[in-house]
């Protein structure tokens, strides 16, 4: 008999290096600044050096955000719909403190965070509506992940064996068709009616206001290339309420930065955020979180940001809506 | 000796080597990402018939550092009829995507994955569309294919994509290959020199048979076996071996193929 058995044999660690020159910073932070007139070249690798601080080795691997990013999310979703996180809900419940135990700690992250406010309006408005599915729109959904989670908050709490697939009409927008179709081929037990999937900016959204229940967005805000008017555009879409999570600084009107990516992203200012609060009159914006970049788990995100500066930054989980009542717990935001 | 490492994106000024900025990327950006990001390209292609995704750089880059169009293509010239196909080191299934994307000219019929527990999920995830039937396990036994009366097998030793994870790390791949039942196809990653014990940049430490050793091993089954050698290839996914003389590759990729007939497949030569 020839048998063959493969396992998994742990990965030798390597201490981290910081491989940034001394004096990187400087140059940097004028692009920060905006006014170092350069263009940025990036790539993605992997590099090593010697107890001397000798380069020793370097492996590149393709330098594509929307290859890494379908990676990174198909992850989440593998994570979501694991039959331990669903026992572990309907055990524990549901709640903030079910998030926040630990016990699963990527339930204590911003997304997840977010998922669980448009969880209690879904709850909401099931309550009210029952026969009615909730609409639910996803700007920048990337592979669709918040689905699943809601889908195991769903699971989670029902009786009667409902599912996000029973309830929800997702329609979701990315500008990558890569996660796009990791989208669709990850949700075809998703009638194609309920989990619709569109390819777009998201500032040139071209649906009639108030199509949605619940409007929603992490961050996509910020790339997009009209961040103000898109943002606005999106809160009108929804009848209830929109959930956002948004980057911000400590100053009157918003910059653009440079990421990672080297793309530009918007950071908003304090005038900005009133003119998100306008974009429906009767809304009001709820703040769930504020979450200090200084505090950030990607500090590294935006280039050449002088850490004097990233201390005024930040990033609020915001839910715009006139339904105060089903967020006792959210503090109005005072302009 | 004491190495650090530095994995993520590195934003330089147009042209200059220095970088200005370094933004750490997790595992799951790296490998991981770009093996599912392959299967959602080939798979869009198939069933939508557009390829634009595959054109795309970073997916043609992987997919060559698979060699997975290169393997599909031998599976559909190794086999006629219906066939089953049996992986050993699949990881997420890209070879196994690549295959169905063949369509009408390999008629697979099943597909065994054997790889670690751990990877279960994640291939059942993102190859649960029921287009072709499969089994993801950790342990078979060559032999129970061969005898229960279904369609022929064709076994793939994949180690060009395991070795990336460090999957079958322990396993002697040479020795597997050497009494596999035909048809055979295998890709491996072979020293140059002897038989040699190396480091991936992921940290997973690999036997990587000799590539003259190998030779000899398959000769001596008195079994049609063909070759093709890339020196060099993918080289930079193992540390650079301190004792090694100069600059020149001392890996390659190793494509093996043995099927009853002795048809020499193009670009291939006797072992």
């Amino acid at each position: 008999m020839t048998s063959i058995t493969m396992g998994a044999p742990a990965a030798a660690t390597f201490p981290d290096f910081d491989p940034l020159p001394p004096d990187a910073g400087i140059l940097a932070r004028k692009i920060g600044e905006g006014s170092g007139l350069l263009a940025l070249d990036s790539s993605t690798r992997v590099e090593f050096i010697d107890a001397d601080g000798r380069h020793v080795h370097r492996y590149d691997v393709p330098d594509d955000s929307d290859l890494q990013n379908c990676g990174g999310y198909l992850d989440k979703i593998l994570q979501y719909r694991s039959p331990e996180l669903l026992a572990y809900l309907r055990e524990a419940g549901v709640t903030v403190e079910s998030f926040t135990s630990g016990r699963f700690p990527l339930l204590g992250t911003r997304s997840p965070m977010l998922d669980l406010a448009i969880h209690r309006l879904i709850r909401t408005l099931r309550k009210e509506h029952p026969r009615k599915r909730v609409s639910l729109f996803d700007l920048g959904c990337t592979v669709g992940e918040h689905f699943d989670l809601l889908d195991t908050m769903i699971r989670a709490e029902s009786t009667t064996g409902e599912t996000a697939a029973d309830l929800l009409s997702y329609c979701g927008l990315d500008i990558a068709p890569l996660v796009l179709c990791a989208a669709r081929e990850l949700h075809r037990h998703v009638a194609p009616e309920n989990f619709r999937l569109l390819h777009a900016e998201g500032s040139t959204i071209d649906l009639p206001d108030g199509s949605f229940d619940i409007s929603l967005s992490v961050g996509v805000i910020n790339s997009l290339g009209d961040p103000i008017g898109g943002t606005r555009k999106l809160i009108r879409l929804s009848r209830v309420a929109t959930v956002l999570a948004l980057w911000v600084a400590d100053i009157d009107d918003g910059l653009w930065a440079t990421s990672h990516r080297t793309t530009p992203t918007f950071l908003f200012g304090r005038n900005d955020l009133k003119a998100l609060a306008d974009a429906v009159p009767e809304r009001r914006l709820l703040v769930a979180d504020f979450i200090p970049e200084a505090l950030s788990t990607q500090q590294s995100h935006f280039v050449g940001i002088d850490p004097s500066a990233l201390a005024s930054m930040g990033c609020y989980h915001l839910v715009v809506t006139s339904r105060s009542d089903v967020f006792p717990d959210f503090s109005p935001m005072v302009f | 000796m004491t190495l650090r490492r530095a994995v993520g994106r590195f934003v330089t000024a147009r042209g200059a080597m220095q970088a200005l900025h370094f933004m750490p990327l997790k595992s799951f950006h790296l490998d991981v990402a770009y093996d599912a990001a392959v299967i959602v390209a080939l798979r869009t292609a198939r069933t939508t018939g557009d390829r634009t995704l595959l054109e795309t750089l970073g997916i043609r880059d992987w997919l060559y550092r698979l060699q997975a169009n290169e393997l599909a293509s031998l599976v559909a010239d190794m086999v006629s009829g219906p066939v089953r196909l049996l992986e050993i080191g699949p990881a997420a299934g890209v070879l196994f995507e690549a295959v169905k994307l063949k369509g009408r000219s390999v008629v697979l019929t099943h597909y065994t994955g054997v790889g670690p527990a751990g990877e279960r999920a994640r291939f059942e995830m993102l190859h649960g569309d029921g287009t072709v039937p499969f089994t993801y396990t950790d342990r078979i036994e060559l032999e129970d294919l061969d005898e229960d009366g279904g369609d022929p097998v064709l076994t793939v030793f994949n180690q060009n994509q395991a070795v990336r994870f460090g999957h079958g790390g322990d396993l002697d791949w040479a020795g597997a290959i050497a009494v596999a039942r035909l048809p055979t196809l295998a890709a491996l990653r072979v020293s140059l020199g002897r038989s040699a014990t190396r480091m991936t940049v992921h940290g997973h430490r690999v036997v990587l048979p000799g590539l003259n050793d190998l030779r000899r091993r398959l000769r001596e089954t008195a079994r049609p076996w063909q070759v093709a050698v890339k020196p060099g290839f993918d080289a930079g996914l193992f540390l650079p071996d301190p004792d090694a003389p100069g600059d020149a590759p001392d890996t390659a990729l190793c494509i093996l193929l043995c099927r009853a007939d002795a048809d020499r497949q193009d670009g291939f030569e006797p072992v």
